[in-house]
């Protein structure tokens, strides 16, 4: 990739090439640098649009400050795995529901890349879909964090995810009431 | 976008929660899902079959009224599958969650049957009296026998 910059000739073709290139080069909080299809960023990050649109793209690591290089790893695999995906008939036709949902169940390969990450990992993850615009991506993940809470009492997934119980017995005891229907079992 | 302009909120997400587990204050009681924003909460409570979703309320104060921020999404399916014998207690349901939630709704498909009885009629006409007040944007209704 070593271009002679003395060259005007040279230089131009180096410019012209790089406005060409397919991929784009992110760079994580802790300045580690990522390649990632233009294409597929443009397609699933609103923000990484903008800046390819906006041409504030760096061509020596386009920095995202707020996000961990584990994370944004994770990110540029999506990304690319998407790049190479093809869409599924699942996606467009669904079998069991009326079709009413606004959201669409995850794909196999969607399912299976969140399902192998850590809990932190997996929430860094939905973290950094937020931060870019990603509405795919941030769709899959939270579909697994529902999953994860799924057939759970309160108190299992209050275990499941160390959230504090900040209320009294009191204000427990209102709520259950107010909520009867969703507590009572059929 | 507004989930995007409320993104990271509370605290640096790095990944450097398993080398150093005390630089943020951490460990094992680290409550991992508070430091995501409300709407991404929501969101995922949204997920959830109704009553799930509306039982989260109890886990912390910032969960009270997570349920019932976002757009209501109800497909009564979940209920039948669940209590496939009483459609008595699947109509209750939904008429309380109808109830519950100040609205909008978002998406909501009905395949409870409702037959020619009076009861039934009237259970129906409360129902789109409900929806049409909270202002139901996708509705779905089937009632095959």
């Amino acid at each position: 990739m070593e271009v002679d910059k003395g060259k005007g000739e040279a230089e131009e073709t180096r410019k012209v090439a790089e406005a060409d290139r397919d991929t784009v080069t992110l760079k994580s909080s802790d300045g580690k640098l990522f390649e990632v299809s233009k294409e597929a960023a443009a397609r699933l990050s609103t923000v990484l649009a903008g800046m390819i649109a906006g041409g504030s793209i760096d061509d020596n690591g386009t920095d995202l400050k707020q996000i961990g290089s584990e994370a944004l790893e994770n990110v540029v695999d999506y990304c690319n795995k998407h790049a190479n995906s093809i869409p599924s008939a699942a996606l467009i036709s669904s079998s069991i529901s009326f079709n009413t949902a606004p959201f669409k169940e995850p794909e196999e390969w969607e399912r299976k890349f969140v399902d192998r990450l850590s809990h932190d990992a997996l929430f860094d993850l939905v973290e950094a879909a937020n931060f870019l615009g990603m509405e795919r991506l941030l769709d899959v993940t939270c579909h697994k964090i529902s999953e994860m809470m799924k057939g759970k009492s309160p108190d299992q997934i209050r275990e499941v995810f160390n959230i504090k119980n900040d209320y009294t017995k009191e204000e427990l005891e209102e709520i259950r009431q107010e909520l009867a229907w969703a507590f009572y079992d059929d | 976008m507004r989930r995007f302009f409320s993104c990271f909120s509370s605290r640096y997400c790095g990944g450097a929660t398993t080398s150093d587990p005390d630089i943020t204050g951490a460990g094992e009681e680290d409550d991992i899902i508070s430091r995501l924003p409300d709407d991404v909460l929501s969101s995922i409570v949204s997920l959830l079959p109704i009553k799930e979703a509306a039982r989260t309320a109890a886990l912390s104060s910032r969960w009270r009224r997570l349920w019932a921020s976002n757009p209501l999404v109800l497909d009564d399916i979940d209920l039948i599958l669940s209590n496939p014998r009483h459609v008595s207690a699947v109509t209750n349901t939904v008429t309380s969650a109808f109830i519950a939630h100040p609205g909008p709704f978002r998406s909501v498909s009905l395949r409870t049957y409702f037959s020619d009885a009076d009861k039934d009629k009237y259970a129906l006409r409360h129902w789109i009296r409900l929806l049409a007040a909270k202002r139901v944007q996708d509705l779905a209704l089937s009632n095959i026998p």
